[in-house]
């Protein structure tokens, strides 16, 4: 069992770039604390962690997956709800916080585009995991982690790129 | 020497190698290999673009502006990803942001109670008349007094269950508190409801993520990845100084730090100084002519990374155009506007002036972001950091959904391509 002040150490080495990691994954900031919250816990309860922050966002990208399943409908709902409250806000926000919100909106549905082992691995490299650290996490031997994230990238951006075809030109 | 063809790098190994994921002998190898190899180098400079463009959409991702989120949202208590664009939102503050209008907000005063309360008054002055007169019976003045009693107390206790939206306005009073009280999932979501229902009232839907928002965007400064962030709008304040534009940089490059982990920062100096100095001759090999202008002036100089003056964007593919004019173009940084996404203005090989324009968005790890504007069309352009023979990246661009602006011949030429770039500093045109 990990001691408390190893515990200490992990969360505070990595609570930080772990629930980053997962907001971005999840689009949703309190479902991200809450799986950071029960990765530690599940640290705390593990018997050896050998190479902690691989090991972090292993277990925190296999919790994802089981609380997509169950949480799907919730988060579409909450969506939805964003949407409608920005969809009817009463004062029209400044131009480039519409631009901002509009580059969000696409950087969510073209992430959402890719692959989740691609995603994961995009992901995890944008928080500086080394490609042992990926090829760890994700169960992939290390020659591949280049190819998954040449792919991951080459993917986001032509899903971006068409995503931002389909609305009209860009302002002047 | 030119490379044989069985040794071209795959993808998966050009990223590894850019990401700095290879062993020395190896980055050795493909470093060599890609100087002498045009075609990897192309390669190469498309792997820089899609290495910067992915980062900047994942970094878009953390980007939620002030005053677009709804209630629940901005209940939480911190909101900040790497850029720390996303601005704090904290109990207290919204209680302070709420304070000054505490006495209308307990009183409850909204259009649709103000016309029932005059209702009310006229209807018991008719009563008061009517009985002065002799026209009407004790009870029924009663059973109005009983009435105007009992709205307003009806009302209010709507309020404590304001998702249930037994009532516009008493289901607005409540989006702005629940929130607050009840931070369980459910209430979260009925708050969000509420929270739309109140959009028509402008006092209070507004001015709590306003007062809010302002004044903590200082707070979160230091963090931010991108020149983006919500002070944009009032840095576009006219004269702004040299030292903001420090300071929009500075912040870039902390944030940049931050994002590229604790492994860069632990990387030993000298193997940091072999790696960047094997990437630099990759860029010198995407070759373009070079602008020379009559009277031309170069205007580079500025602090570290600031776009300034004029840059020469060259393809070695041939027939490579961006926004529908040929390659090479000058792109002329106009730093008089908004320093956070500089305008630039694009000129032919020639000097004159083309039809383009594009926005200049510094983004995460030193990297550019172009994005033209052009009626009729889109492009962008992601490019890497800057090395010695400036910076490689992948320009896209093609006509619009909405494409009214070109004309029939446009219409029919074919979509353009993605395509590798270089954009390299350059004199300026005379103007």
């Amino acid at each position: 069992m990990v001691s408390p002040d190893k515990l200490s150490l992990l969360f505070k080495s990595y609570h930080t770039p772990l629930v980053r990691f997962l907001t971005r994954r999840l689009g949703d900031r309190d479902s991200a604390e809450e799986i950071a919250q029960e990765t530690f816990v599940r640290a705390l309860r593990a018997e050896t962690i050998t190479s902690d922050r691989s090991w972090l966002f292993a277990v925190a990208s296999n919790l994802v997956r089981d609380d997509a399943r169950r949480d799907m409908r919730e988060r579409k709902r909450l969506e939805l709800m964003r949407t409608h409250a920005q969809a009817e806000s009463a004062e029209e926000p400044e131009p480039s916080a519409v631009e901002r919100a509009e580059d969000q909106a696409m950087a969510r549905r073209a992430i959402e585009m890719l692959a989740e082992r691609d995603r994961d691995a995009l992901l995890m490299r944008e928080e500086g995991l080394g490609y042992e650290e990926i090829a760890e996490a994700l169960g992939l031997s290390v020659a591949s982690v280049g190819t998954t994230l040449s792919r991951a990238r080459r993917r986001l951006m032509e899903a971006y790129e068409s995503l931002q075809g389909e609305r009209p030109a860009e302002r002047a | 020497m030119e490379a044989d063809a069985s040794t071209h790098p795959d993808d998966g190994t050009i990223h590894a190698w850019l990401d700095d994921a290879l062993d020395a002998a190896t980055a050795a190898r493909i470093a060599a290999h890609v100087r002498d190899c045009p075609e990897c180098a192309e390669r190469v400079a498309e792997a820089r673009g899609l290495i910067a463009g992915a980062s900047r959409i994942v970094g878009a991702l953390d980007d939620v502006p002030a005053g677009t989120r709804p209630a629940w949202a901005q209940d939480a208590t911190v909101d900040s990803g790497p850029s720390g664009r996303a601005v704090p939102f904290t109990s207290a503050q919204a209680k302070a942001s709420t304070t000054d209008a505490s006495l209308w907000r307990w009183l409850r005063v909204t259009p649709a109670r103000a016309a029932i309360a005059a209702t009310l008054i006229v209807a018991l002055g008719i009563t008061m008349t009517r009985q002065r007169t002799g026209l009407d019976t004790p009870e029924s003045v009663q059973v109005s007094s009983s009435r105007s009693a009992s709205a307003p107390t009806a009302e209010l206790g709507d309020s404590g269950r304001a998702a249930g939206g037994a009532g516009a306005g008493a289901s607005a009073q409540g989006a702005m508190q629940a929130p607050q009280a009840t931070p369980a999932p459910d209430h979260l979501l009925d708050s969000a409801v509420a929270k739309s229902l109140a959009i028509g009232h402008p006092q209070r839907s507004m001015s709590a993520a306003k007062d809010a928002a302002i004044p903590q965007a200082p707070a979160n400064a230091a963090a931010a990845s991108t020149p983006v962030d919500s002070l944009a709008g009032m840095r576009v304040a006219e004269g702004r100084s040299a030292l903001q534009r420090q300071r929009v940089i500075g912040r870039d490059e902390r944030a940049d730090k931050v994002r590229t982990g604790a492994a860069a920062a632990a990387a030993p100096p000298a193997a940091a100084e072999a790696v960047t100095a094997a990437k630099a001759a990759d860029a010198s090999v995407a070759r373009g002519e070079r602008s020379s202008f009559a009277g031309g002036s170069a205007m580079r100089g500025d602090v570290a990374g600031t776009p300034t003056g004029c840059y020469q964007l060259a393809s070695a593919a041939a027939g490579a155009t961006w926004g529908g004019e040929p390659l090479p173009l000058t792109v002329a940084v106009d730093l008089t506007a908004d320093a956070a996404t500089p305008t630039a203005r694009l000129f032919s090989a020639d000097g004159r002036p083309s039809s383009l324009q594009a926005r200049w968005l510094r983004t995460t790890r030193d990297s550019v972001r172009l994005t033209l504007a052009r009626p009729g069309y889109t492009g962008t352009i992601e490019l890497g950091p800057e090395l010695a023979g400036g910076r490689t990246g992948l320009a896209r661009s093609g006509p619009s959904s909405v494409n009214s602006a070109r004309t029939p011949s446009e219409q029919a030429a074919a979509p353009e391509r993605a395509m590798p770039v270089t954009l390299r500093p350059a004199g300026c045109p005379s103007r």
